[in-house]
């Protein structure tokens, strides 16, 4: 049994590797409400008590604090992705070395998933600045 | 005489033919350098969506350089002009990573838009 679990624990790592070392697409696109080919009209209603009641100032000092927590996270990431790459050729190679692989690769996972939560509320901030006719100062 | 007769047939079907003219306007093919790329949306100006773009940059080989943030956009713009859009808007990115049949990629999406 013991000898079992030896054989497939360098399978395992392996796969937690490849898992931790791959790419993760790119948020889906919102729902279009404001070209001139649109399907529906964006409302109030569409948003939380909290949002609504945002000044385009507020908007605008969120949607500054995501821009710089979206560039922190993906710093962390492109930081990990050598050190990722690495103990992923290790883990290749020589299977023994893939426990001192597992050991040194980074987990971008929390990275990654504030990144989505980001792009998510971004676009929600987008849409309430473009319903309060915000302007447009944020690059 | 009827050989005759043919070949003058025959040449004024070829004329006939070379004056064939659909008068379809020259597709003009917009450059990728004139597309703007944007992560925001567009407010200022009214715009048709074309298409939700999104594309894929992946290295070639293990040694190769990472794709990068530009390569997406570069990629973006290039589909965009393709389709005749003149912006992208509310471009995103990916994380660079590992892809299933290679050692990097990093992918982008976008909606390609044409002003109106």
């Amino acid at each position: 049994m013991q000898s079992f679990s030896n054989r497939r624990a360098p399978f395992v790592i392996l796969t937690a590797l490849l898992l931790a070392c791959c790419s993760t697409p790119a948020p889906p696109l919102p729902p279009d409400t404001t070209s001139i080919n649109r399907t529906r009209d964006l409302t109030l209603d569409d948003f939380t008590p909290e949002a609504r009641v945002m000044t385009c100032e507020q908007i605008a000092d969120e949607r500054r604090q995501i821009a710089d927590r979206m560039s922190k996270a993906n710093d962390v990431i492109a930081s990990n992705r050598s050190r990722d790459e690495a103990a992923m050729f290790a883990a290749l190679l020589i299977a023994p070395i893939a426990y001192g692989g597992m050991a040194a690769a980074g987990s971008n996972g929390p990275e990654r998933t504030e990144n989505a939560k980001l792009y998510e509320r971004r676009d929600t901030l987008i849409k309430l600045a473009t319903l309060k006719h915000c302007p447009a100062a944020i690059p | 005489m009827n050989a005759k007769r043919f070949c003058l047939a025959v040449s004024m079907v070829i004329a006939l033919g070379a004056c064939v003219n659909d008068h379809a306007p020259p597709q003009v093919k917009k450059s990728p350098d004139s597309v703007i790329l944007t992560e925001n949306d567009i407010t200022d100006r009214p715009y048709q969506v074309i298409k939700d773009l999104d594309v894929n940059v992946s290295k070639p080989h293990a040694f190769a350089d990472d794709p990068t943030r530009e390569q997406v956009a570069k990629e973006l713009k290039k589909k965009a002009a393709d389709l005749n859009a003149d912006a992208v808007i509310l471009v995103r990115y990916g994380t660079l990573g590992m892809g299933l049949f290679n050692w990097g990629e990093m992918g982008g999406r976008g909606r390609a838009v044409v002003f109106k």
